[in-house]
């Protein structure tokens, strides 16, 4: 090399010519494309979703018999949008001004407690809507006379009008759900996002290093 | 974001921004988003401003912070930290400046990781260790260690190319 790279960048843009300025356009329409607002959009969007599906979902129930369990599972995805919108206020403290590393750092603390809180209230979300969900069905086989008759046909141990060991059966599912519930939710989470994670996680070693070595 | 504001706080801190931009891209496209983002979130982060640093320098803060944290949408997927693929795609912009070598200083930052390629911008900048610390949140006392180091990268891949 024949120059050092500083006189190749003084040089290089002593020309005038060297920095042509973009064109702003459509600004005042344009949508952040930062990760930071990207997730704000996501979870607005996600949290209306969940909105509109949960009253969908108390008609729906409400339709097949069994409006309780409808009112619960609209319950509960309230809670999980309420949880969402509280989550979503705690971003406005990644500020983008901060220096480099304080920013990155802001940022990975707020998406690890995001996914912490979200992995305890999934835990308990995805058991109790399984069991929820399986209302429709205890209400359809005994309403349902063909399948009622051989229900009290069959000598099993009932309780609630269905065999005692489909209640446990169903029971044990729910238990796993909880028990791997925060593992799916995570193997979910990083489906999505383990490039940013793994990008993340590089760029704070690098500068850890570099603030420490 | 009101003209006033684009050209009394922007424009005349323009290059800084089209130079940390150019090395975090490898598209005239991609350089173009990159440029609007980064302007758009200084406007929108100028409540934040304390006049404790230079405006030049919050300038840096908010182009290398955008820059790091950039989504561009690539095909049905996003790719998150767009920078990340670089060396695959890096065609268009070899020829984004009219001086051949600054072009090939250019493509040597591209090779570098994030955090190297905004250090040494800042100091290409005539930034003091200080400031580079205080950008980018580092010591002061290892990034002159750690700018050697890159000089010493950039060296080898431009006279790869050169030779």
């Amino acid at each position: 090399m024949e120059k050092s790279i500083e006189t190749i960048w003084n040089k290089g843009f002593l020309d005038s010519d060297a920095l042509v300025v973009p064109k702003l356009n459509n600004f005042y329409n344009q949508k952040s494309k930062t990760i930071t607002d990207k997730l704000k959009r996501m979870m607005k969007i996600n949290i209306y979703v969940i909105m509109v599906f949960s009253i969908l979902n108390l008609g729906l129930y409400a339709a097949l018999g069994t409006p309780y369990a409808g009112a619960f599972i609209f319950l509960l995805l309230m809670g999980v949008c309420w949880k969402s919108m509280r989550q979503a206020k705690t971003m406005k403290n990644i500020d983008t001004s901060l220096s480099s590393y304080e920013y990155l750092k802001s940022f990975d603390s707020w998406l690890k407690i995001a996914i912490s809180n979200s992995t305890k209230v999934m835990r308990f979300f995805y058991p109790l809507v399984f069991l929820a969900a399986l209302m429709p069905i205890v209400h359809a086989l005994k309403t349902g006379e063909v399948t009622n008759a051989a229900i009290l046909n069959s000598g099993f141990h009932l309780f609630y009008g269905i065999p005692t060991f489909t209640w446990i059966i169903a029971l044990v599912i729910a238990v796993l759900i909880y028990v791997f519930g925060g593992k799916i939710y995570k193997w979910d989470v990083n489906l999505a996002y383990s490039r940013i994670f793994r990008k993340l996680e590089n760029m704070i070693a690098e500068m850890d290093e570099l603030r420490n070595e | 974001m009101s003209n006033d504001f684009y050209r009394l706080s922007i424009l005349p801190h323009v290059a800084i921004v089209i130079k940390i931009c150019r090395a975090y891209t490898n598209s005239q496209e991609d350089f173009e988003d990159y440029y609007q983002e980064v302007c758009l979130q200084i406007w929108r982060s100028k409540d934040n401003f304390q006049e404790q640093c230079e405006w030049s320098t919050w300038v840096y803060r908010i182009s290398l912070n955008v820059c790091l944290t950039f989504l561009k949408k690539k095909k049905n997927n996003y790719q998150y930290f767009a920078s990340d693929s670089l060396p695959e795609e890096a065609i268009d912009e070899s020829h984004a400046f009219a001086d051949e070598t600054l072009n090939q200083l250019y493509d040597a930052i591209r090779q570098l990781s994030e955090v190297d390629r905004g250090v040494i911008l800042l100091y290409l900048e005539e930034k003091s260790y200080q400031e580079i610390a205080d950008i980018t949140g580092t010591n002061a006392n290892n990034i002159g260690v750690r700018i050697k180091r890159i000089k010493e990268r950039l060296k080898k891949i431009l006279d790869g190319k050169i030779n």
